[in-house]
């Protein structure tokens, strides 16, 4: 399902950003987390290295340090067995400001911090075109991995809720879902639950421009929606507060939806600081640790 | 096949359709359409003036607009003008039927006209004037002047139908041929039984005979005619004048109004031949003489159809009302369709 694709230009300075952006995230990200968010099974002991702030403490070689007075850092061998699949959604909802770009940032840094623990990381979107990429280990499939991410484009009107079904027939054992959209499908719960009872985790990431939580001031202005084409007329001043509320509700019914059916749900907006949502995110996934 | 309407002003009316499309027109220009992922959480707004009239939804406009302008159209009289409504208008007649001769009735045919109205006056002239002027009151279509009258000859000229509009049609119809059947009443004076009597005699001549029925006779105390002579011819004369008078002397139409008093000339003969002078009513000049069908001809002409052809039709109006209800319903259907998307 995968096809040959050359990299043009504007994907290469893309893919040259997501991996900046991925590897100076997820560097950052270190520091914060004291465990890996994404669990696999490591048994097998491989090599000490230095500790370095961030490090798990459960994995400091204490007896080494009584020896030496520095601080060591076991490491494993990882048999993983993780298999995290990022759904992105790639409607064209999301060709709106920088969301699809947030949404690719947000799924490169998630995937390369899957990656970087030896785990298996693949990627799924669908549009008039299913683009999968199964999921691999490795640091040459991570590359891959950002590069199929920097060539997606919105197009089309598919729902998000086709796509994730798609990926509960795709993958064939029990994993990690990760699913990118602004979840503005309306069956996209249903969806999500049908993956979470198939015994797949769940992982809920939302990316939102600033301008769908606070509707810009620009006067009389005829707003086309982006999938469906339909138009609506509004003086933006006076239905803004109407809007705000209603998403807001929107939002707040979303969130307890997913939470009450214990996915993860991570929310990021054009405006935030990607790195410290994701760390306040990834801490609260370790547990607070 | 082509529309025309009955009160074209009321189009005026649909200037209000413009209204709604020119300000949508004049804000289309500075209102870029922004788009945005999704509409759902935007709720129409109490707009400013110039976006609460911004047209969003295009066909629904366009059908408001169709259903004013059927609405309006309806109002206007809508004529469908297709080929056979405009060869059945143009086969309508306005017909003035000009009765000349009072006892004269006019024929089916002439009453066959969709608008035919008699008129009769003393004078044809009068009556021609009278047809004229209900003609010009009708509605637009071929109009025609029939005349039904016996056209004797100084009673009718081009004259009486000087005021008649040149697009008007002019039909004379003879009602009788005095060259085939006339009839007059005679009067004359017959010498019967010893003494004068005035006999009023209906004299018909037919080509294939002459006819000629007393209807009444009056007995007189004396004779209205004298004959003056000499008392030595005085009894001859008498005699002649009886003798004349047993073969009748005819009187002129007008009657006798005082005794004729002539000179016996001598014979018999000479006496009649002079009072038949002096009563100046010779036999032909009774019988009327007819205008000539070549002046006839020359006087009548074909009517020329006036006007654009609109041929009236009220189904036509009911036909558009029916088209905007449609209009209308299929709006209402529109309107709930787009609200239970």
């Amino acid at each position: 399902m995968s096809r040959p694709h050359v990299t043009t230009a504007a994907e290469l300075s893309t893919l040259r950003d997501l991996e900046f952006v991925a590897r100076t995230t997820v560097e950052g990200l270190r520091h914060g987390l004291h465990r890996s968010p994404f669990h696999g099974y490591s048994a097998e002991f491989s090599q000490y290295r230095h500790y370095r702030p961030g490090d798990d403490l459960r994995y400091v070689d204490w007896k080494r340090f009584a020896r030496t007075d520095r601080f060591y850092t076991r490491q494993f061998r990882e048999t993983t067995n993780l298999s995290a699949l990022f759904v992105v959604d790639v409607s064209l909802s999301m060709d709106y400001g920088g969301k699809f770009a947030l949404a690719q940032r947000m799924a490169a840094v998630l995937g390369t911090l899957v990656l970087d623990q030896d785990d298996a990381a693949g990627l799924l979107s669908v549009s008039d075109t299913v683009n999968y990429l199964p999921p691999r280990s490795g640091h040459r499939h991570l590359t891959l991995f950002l590069r199929e991410l920097a060539t997606r484009r919105p197009r089309g009107a598919t729902p998000f809720a086709a796509a994730l079904e798609r990926a509960g027939l795709l993958l064939t054992q029990k994993g990690l879902v990760i699913a990118v959209s602004d979840f503005y499908d309306a069956d996209v719960v249903v969806a999500l639950r049908r993956l979470a009872r198939m015994g797949h985790e769940v992982v809920v990431a939302q990316a939102l421009d600033v301008d769908e939580l606070a509707l810009p001031e620009l006067g009389a202005v005829e707003f086309v929606d982006a999938e469906t084409g339909r138009t609506v007329v509004v003086e933006s001043g006076a239905a803004a507060p109407g809007y705000a509320a209603r998403v807001h509700a929107w939002l707040s019914r979303l969130e307890a939806d997913l939470r009450r059916d214990g996915f993860d749900y991570l929310r990021v907006t054009t405006g935030d600081n990607l790195e410290r949502s994701l760390r306040r995110f990834l801490v609260a996934r370790t547990g607070g640790a | 096949m082509g529309v025309t309407f009955l009160q074209p002003a009321v189009w005026l009316t649909a200037l209000a359709v413009a209204l709604p499309v020119a300000i949508h027109l004049l804000t289309r220009a500075t209102r870029k359409p922004v788009t945005f992922p999704t509409i759902q959480f935007l709720e129409t707004t109490r707009l400013s003036a110039a976006a609460r009239h911004a047209i969003q939804d295009r066909p629904l406009l366009l059908l408001r607009v169709a259903i004013v302008l059927l609405a309006v159209a309806a109002l206007a009289g809508p004529i469908l003008v297709t080929p056979a409504r405009e060869a059945a208008w143009r086969a309508r007649v306005a017909r003035a039927v000009v009765l000349e001769d009072r006892t004269a009735a006019p024929e089916d045919e002439l009453r066959s006209a969709a608008v035919a109205r008699t008129f009769a006056r003393l004078r044809l002239r009068d009556a021609v004037a009278d047809g004229v002027r209900w003609l010009e009151q009708q509605d637009p279509k071929t109009r025609e002047i029939v005349v039904l009258s016996a056209f004797r000859r100084g009673a009718t000229d081009a004259a009486d139908f000087a005021a008649v509009p040149g697009h008007v049609g002019i039909r004379l119809v003879r009602t009788s041929d005095g060259s085939s059947m006339r009839e007059r009443e005679i009067s004359k004076i017959v010498w019967r039984e010893g003494r004068a009597v005035r006999v009023l005699e209906r004299l018909t001549l037919t080509p294939d005979s002459t006819e000629v029925r007393e209807l009444e006779a009056t007995a007189l105390d004396e004779a209205p005619v004298r004959v003056t002579a000499t008392p030595a011819d005085q009894p001859a004369a008498d005699a002649a004048l009886r003798a004349v008078l047993r073969r009748g002397l005819r009187l002129p139409p007008a009657g006798l109004l005082e005794p004729i008093t002539v000179r016996w000339p001598g014979d018999v003969e000479t006496l009649a031949k002079l009072l038949e002078a002096r009563l100046e009513a010779p036999v032909d000049a009774w019988e009327p003489e007819t205008l000539p069908d070549a002046s006839s001809a020359s006087i009548a002409r074909e009517p020329a159809p006036q006007g654009s052809p609109t041929p009236v039709d009220a189904g036509d109006r009911r036909t558009f009302w029916a088209l905007a209800l449609a209009l209308l319903v299929a709006e209402i259907w529109f309107r709930k369709g787009a609200a239970w998307k």
